[in-house]
């Protein structure tokens, strides 16, 4: 049986938890992973690639989106038409 | 006056013995009134409603009326983009989302004539079995509302079984439109992977997905299919069959190969609820239909299939709600709340998303990561061949497969909300269907105490026909479904 490093997850799944949720998280994943640690058990092989999947690709096509306005009115932060990001990290001197 | 079908409310439009504008008066107040009981909507459209049955009766005047959806009214998970009007996948963080374009589906059934009477709850995208997780709180079961009315399509489901409009749309990605169809004695089916367009519907799980209508029968349900099936340019997945005529015609079910998996009535099956599917298997044979036992060995391990690639599938899709692009942000809840980048996200995520969403992207995260890919997630998609193999293999000798839909009765609010793998295992007897990607359907098939009881028919690929015909036989020769509950 496998036991997640939650605090680890979290900060993979990009989640800023209380100590109290990763502690209460930590006992419900365990259960649900040693629920499906059972797989193992399972007798299959390696997934085949002739599984009758095919690759389907979209025409590269330029779309003009006549509704900017609306899809920005949704955008937490915007200046000069554009979405506004947070520096990636301000210990390399950018500004936020 | 009050139509129980969707193809009678049709069938009085077109006589002219009623019109939109009065069966829409009609099933907005019922919607309202059920909203106040039991907790189903998540947004009443009342004005957009009433204006686009007047529409509609105005094309009926004019004799340009579309199809036998024209004028007849809905409701909508709340799942769908809808342009212009808030769509939030009961969750806090779409609560203030209003998308800029509509769902294909939404777009088929506006081209249809038919009236949006509004949208309806759901677990927080999708993820649950009961409603509970949703933001706006549970839907209550309309037979007895101190139990759940399933999910996680349970407003879907509560709105059809007491006229809140004449369908409902939901989706099914482990079981989602069939285990809520049967907690609340109504008729729904689960297409076969890519039959109906996904594009628009907030994805949960991309491989697993799929659209379809919730109704009072099984030829109200192929009504709708007609209309929300076919392909889609816009989607990857999205089949290129033909789309054939699902209204099926005066079928026998004499000759019906029936198979039975004995995998489907094992331990933790309700004796009543076994009961009454075992009434319905003994209906079709009285009818002339061939049963026999069939099996499916790798059933067992089709839960813990879906709970690792569902799970891995959720923490790709749920990367998007980031607090940057649309959506609920501490960028503009907390302003400074966050000094960078990283910070953005993750408390946005943390604040706006709940429990049980963040509980599956962490599990899909595990299973994706580096030393357990392999192990999990590798391992889940061979044991789906597995499945989907047996499944090919069984149909080789038989029509349709009968199961019950669900191992139990309605459940109570709350029993096991703080209980992930209890919930979890509500999916065990409708999940194999999605890993293989199979059209399923639920039909009721009686009572135990007053609570509704389902059975499941599950098809081979694009075998959506067939169970339709199956389905509506089976009404044809029981009244289970034509049970109303009192709000």
């Amino acid at each position: 049986m496998s036991t997640l490093n939650v605090p680890h997850l979290a900060r993979l799944a990009r989640l800023a938890l209380p100590e109290e949720r990763a502690a209460h998280l930590q006992t419900q994943l365990d259960g649900v992973v040693q629920y499906v640690d059972k797989l193992a058990q399972a007798n299959a092989g390696m997934p085949s690639h002739d599984a009758g999947l095919q690759n389907v690709v979209a025409v590269d096509e330029v779309h003009h989106f006549p509704n900017t306005a609306a899809i920005l009115a949704g955008v937490p932060r915007t200046a000069n038409n554009l979405i506004m990001v947070r520096a990636v990290s301000l210990d390399e001197g950018a500004s936020a | 006056m009050t139509y129980l079908t969707l193809e009678a409310a049709a069938a009085a439009l077109a006589a002219g013995e009623t019109t939109s504008r009065a069966l829409t008066e009609e099933a907005l107040e019922r919607f309202e009134t059920a909203h106040t009981a039991l907790n189903l909507a998540t947004l009443i459209e009342r004005e957009a409603a009433l204006a686009a049955a007047d529409a509609s009766d105005a094309r009926r005047a004019a004799g340009t009326i579309i199809g036998p959806l024209d004028g007849i009214p809905y409701t909508l998970k709340d799942i769908f983009a809808t342009e212009g009007v808030v769509t939030t996948a009961a969750s806090n963080i779409l609560k203030p989302w209003t998308p800029p374009y509509s769902a294909t589906t939404v777009k088929r059934l506006d081209a249809s004539g038919a009236v949006r009477l509004g949208k309806v709850n759901t677990d927080e995208f999708t993820m649950g079995s009961s409603t509970e997780t949703s933001a706006f709180g549970v839907t209550r079961n309309p037979w007895d509302h101190d139990r759940v009315a399933g999910g996680s399509s349970g407003g879907s489901a509560a709105a059809a079984a007491v006229g809140a409009g004449y369908f409902s749309i939901g989706t099914d990605t482990g079981g989602s439109i069939r285990q809520p169809a049967a907690y609340c004695n109504v008729t729904g089916i689960k297409p076969t992977y890519g039959r109906v367009s996904r594009w628009g519907e907030i994805a949960m799980a991309s491989s697993l997905d799929q659209t379809g209508p919730l109704a009072r029968t099984a030829r109200d349900c192929a009504l709708v299919l007609q209309v929300i099936a076919g392909h889609d340019a816009h989607e990857a997945t999205s089949l290129p069959d033909a789309v054939p005529t699902y209204l099926p015609g005066q079928a026998t079910l004499a000759g019906l190969r029936v198979g039975v998996p004995q995998e489907y009535f094992g331990e933790g099956l309700h004796p009543e609820v076994r009961a009454r599917v075992d009434a319905a298997i003994e209906l079709f044979r009285s009818q002339g239909a061939v049963i026999s036992e069939v099996t499916l060995p790798s059933t067992p391990y089709a839960l813990a299939v879906y709970y690792i690639i569902a799970p891995a599938e959720v923490s790709s899709n749920m990367a998007r709600y980031d607090g940057i692009r649309y959506g609920a942000s501490i960028e503009r809840d907390e302003p400074g709340g966050a000094h960078d980048l990283f910070e953005t996200y993750a408390k946005t995520r943390g604040a706006y998303i709940g429990e049980e969403v963040q509980r599956r992207i962490m599990l899909g995260t595990h299973v994706l990561s580096s030393g357990y890919h392999d192990a999990y997630y590798k391992k889940a998609l061979a044991v789906q061949q597995a499945v989907k193999q047996e499944f090919v293999q069984a149909f080789q000798d038989v029509d349709v497969l009968l199961t019950p839909t669900t191992a139990g009765l309605p459940f109570g609010v709350g029993e096991k909300a703080n209980d992930p793998l209890a919930m979890y295992l509500e999916d065990v007897l409708t999940v194999a269907v999605n890993v293989a990607g199979l059209p399923g359907m639920s039909v009721p098939c009686g009572f135990v105490d007053g609570l509704p009881v389902g059975m499941q028919l599950i098809g081979p690929h694009l075998g959506e026909a067939k169970l339709l015909e199956v389905a509506a036989a089976y009404q044809a020769r029981t009244e289970h479904h034509l049970s109303f509950p009192n709000i």
